[in-house]
């Protein structure tokens, strides 16, 4: 767990994480939190997709993974990476099932009616279409209680690494999310769900220790506590100013490969 | 038929009259899942083997993908930018660059199965 930080730091330790993986250091687990509040988007989503005029004036990142829009502000959220070799899977699908599983497993060890979107009633059409904000879409592993979208999840890859976020959201402020979001983008209120909307009324440092339990439960895995080695916070700082504050970043997330991408969407 | 060898990352590389067209084998695709965003390199853009040349995203997960051989970009194949699913619905047609001035020691060294047995030179891989 790392103490509540801006939205460049949040995004600059997970890469510094994800790099130290990738070099061959330990897998990793990491929670953290978010202030100020702030709009995460997807590694390739457009700065202007299904966003208000507003929304250009909140503090605003690019995540390393893919997916949609994220208001960032009473949720929790999880990072964590790991070599393909440490998983006994490969497909996209399969990893996302493994390492997501824990954040089930817990829902449903509080009797709440968890299930993965591809196990419910949802058209599976709609699986995997774009939206330009997360919660509005499904995934096939997506977790819904009650039917309802709780929290979402992504990745971001390269041949030897896998890359996770999550999105834990402790309550969901709608009204924020319509200053943020285009009408026809925002995410169907009665089709989301919160923590607090299920009953959990306990603290974050509380939360962490269930959600650590159950991934330790669910992947076999072993806790070892760790921080940022000077080399690494000093490695993050660079990253905050380089790449996660700058506006080539921000703008076209083209951090690796310079690319033509599509035409913005019109439709989600 | 067009000569066509694959790389140990799953694209397959082929001969094509302007240069070499490189895709992405059925395999890579059936693990990836539904593309839904596709970024190619820039027309005249120099690759080096190994580093990144195509921003994908399938299933939320955002990927670059390095090039298999060395060359200058001389075609894209835009198609698959407007429509992603091509790659998931005709993977061995969908190419993704084309690339000019190869160096022909990286072109044997591909594979020319997709397994990966063995190359031209004959080695186990």
């Amino acid at each position: 767990m790392t103490p509540p930080a801006a939205g460049p730091w949040n995004m600059a330790v997970d890469e510094i994480l994800s790099r130290s993986v990738e070099a061959g250091g330990l897998p990793f687990l990491r929670f953290y939190e978010w202030k100020p509040g702030s709009l995460s988007l997807g590694r390739f989503q457009h700065p202007e997709w299904g966003l208000t005029p507003e929304s250009q004036s909140v503090p605003r990142v690019r995540r390393m993974t893919g997916g949609g829009a994220i208001w960032h502000e009473t949720e929790l959220t999880y990072s964590l990476g790991c070599r393909t070799e440490h998983l006994p899977v490969t497909g996209v699908k399969a990893s996302f099932e493994l390492l997501s599983g824990f954040l089930l497993d817990t829902w449903k060890s509080w009797d709440w009616p968890a299930a993965w979107a591809k196990d419910t009633a949802i058209d599976p059409k709609s699986l995997g279409v774009p939206t330009a904000a997360c919660f509005a879409g499904h995934e096939a592993y997506d977790i819904l209680v009650g039917g309802k979208k709780l929290g979402g999840n992504a990745q971001s890859r390269s041949r030897t690494t896998i890359f996770q976020h999550g999105s834990i959201p402790i309550r969901l402020d709608f009204e924020t999310l319509k200053t943020l979001f285009l009408k026809d983008f925002l995410p169907p209120r009665q089709q989301v769900t919160s923590l607090s909307e299920q009953g959990w009324t306990g603290s974050s440092a509380e939360l962490i220790r269930v959600l650590q339990a159950a991934f330790v439960q669910r992947t076999s895995a072993q806790w070892k506590p760790s921080e940022l080695s000077p080399d690494e916070q000093a490695e993050a700082e660079i990253l905050v100013t380089e790449k996660h504050s700058s506006s080539f970043w921000l703008e076209k997330g083209n951090g690796s490969v310079r690319v033509q991408g599509p035409a913005m969407p019109t439709t989600h | 038929m067009a000569e066509r060898r694959f790389s140990i990352n799953g694209e397959w590389a082929e001969k094509a009259p302007e240069g070499i067209r490189i895709g992405l084998t059925q395999g890579v695709v059936d693990d990836l899942g539904d593309i839904t965003f596709v970024g190619l390199p820039e027309l005249g853009t120099s690759l080096e083997a190994g580093t990144p040349a195509v921003a994908l995203e399938a299933v939320k997960a955002a990927l670059d993908l390095l090039s298999p051989l060395s060359g200058t970009v001389i075609g894209v194949n835009g198609a698959v930018v407007q429509d992603p699913s091509l790659l998931n619905r005709s993977p061995e047609d969908a190419w993704l660059f084309c690339l000019k001035g190869v160096p022909d020691d990286q072109w044997r060294s591909l594979w020319e199965t997709a397994d990966g047995n063995k190359n031209s030179e004959g080695r186990l891989s």
